[in-house]
């Protein structure tokens, strides 16, 4: 029995391969996890993962312990293969995650979601991981912390990301006040 | 993979609204890209969200949408897409004695048809959420950037 963050990483990793990433670092999968809920929450002003999956901020942006939690069960259950690479320009070991798996269950994701998931991993999917960072900096939530940091003039470090602060798409906004 | 804006030639359409099977061949605009296809899915994988095109004048203009023919070379005559008949079909039904897509709107229509689709949207409460998100996010990418 898979959840939708499991699912929606197992679809991240698949669709990594079919861009010519053979696997994706713990960072890279955070990070499309979070985008992932952001946009869901612009675009059909509800989460899809659910207010249960929480981020935090850390030193290279948004973690999440219930994202670290799904990935960790799908290595436990054999569904996902990780393992440690030298990363000698970043300075840490790269955490790579592989699908290992194709007969994997989807059934939690609605027709929906799983369009929705595809279409905002097609954005995201192929940047490095500058850019993939650039891209999650500028999310509303992040912004405003950025912004308290300014203020007070050091990182917040675990303050929780404000999922709720995300507006509505104008568009979206526009279309339901019609 | 298509995307939104694409126009295919699915042949046979199914049409889904209507109280009985129907099926004919018929031209359609994509209005989201085809859904994620690496796993499959029942009961219909391998699916693309569409507005039929049809070259009758619709009963509801409001929601359609002029194709001309000096536009897209596809098109003989008039063609509508109809915003307000919206199906999932099925990959596997798409005419395979032509190259698909057989085009793309273009920025001036998918304005235009984006103005109309967001009516359309919010008028479907039973309507999947994500669907409806997608088909804006993804219609976004197609418009014109407007100078700030």
């Amino acid at each position: 029995m898979t959840t939708k963050l499991q699912e929606a990483i197992c679809v991240a990793l698949k669709k990594g391969q079919e861009h010519g990433k053979n696997n994706l670092s713990k960072f890279e999968i955070l990070k499309l996890m979070y985008l992932i809920e952001t946009e869901s929450r612009k675009y059909a002003g509800i989460s899809l993962f659910g207010s249960d999956v929480e981020f935090i901020r850390h030193v290279n942006g948004p973690i999440s312990i219930q994202v670290f939690e799904a990935i960790n069960d799908l290595v436990d259950h054999g569904i996902v293969q990780r393992w440690e690479a030298e990363n000698i320009e970043y300075g840490h070991a790269r955490h790579c995650h592989k699908l290992v798996r194709d007969d994997v269950d989807i059934s939690q994701l609605t027709d929906g979601e799983s369009v929705f998931i595809d279409s905002v991993l097609e954005d995201y999917i192929g940047l490095n991981i500058s850019s993939l960072k650039s891209v999650v900096y500028q999310t509303e939530p992040m912004s405003r912390i950025q912004n308290e940091e300014a203020e007070v003039g050091h990182t917040l470090l675990n303050r929780k990301v404000d999922l709720n602060s995300i507006a509505l798409d104008p568009d979206v906004a526009e279309a339901i006040a019609q | 993979m298509y995307k939104a804006g694409d126009i295919l030639f699915f042949d046979p359409y199914v049409f889904t609204d209507s109280s009985a099977p129907d099926e004919r061949r018929h031209f359609a605009l994509a209005l989201a890209p085809n859904r994620v296809t690496s796993f499959e899915r029942q009961p219909m994988p391998n699916s693309i969200y569409c507005a039929v095109i049809t070259s009758q004048v619709p009963r509801r203009m409001q929601y359609a949408h002029l194709l001309a023919p000096a536009s897209y070379q596809c098109f003989s005559k008039d063609s509508y897409a109809c915003l307000d008949r919206i199906d999932m079909q099925s990959l596997g039904c798409l005419g395979s004695g032509c190259q698909q897509p057989l085009d793309k709107v273009i920025a001036l229509d998918a304005k235009k048809i984006f103005k109309k689709l967001k009516a359309v949207l919010y008028s479907r409460p039973m309507m999947d959420p994500f669907m409806r998100a997608t088909i804006f996010r993804e219609w976004k990418k197609l418009l014109p950037v407007t100078a700030v």
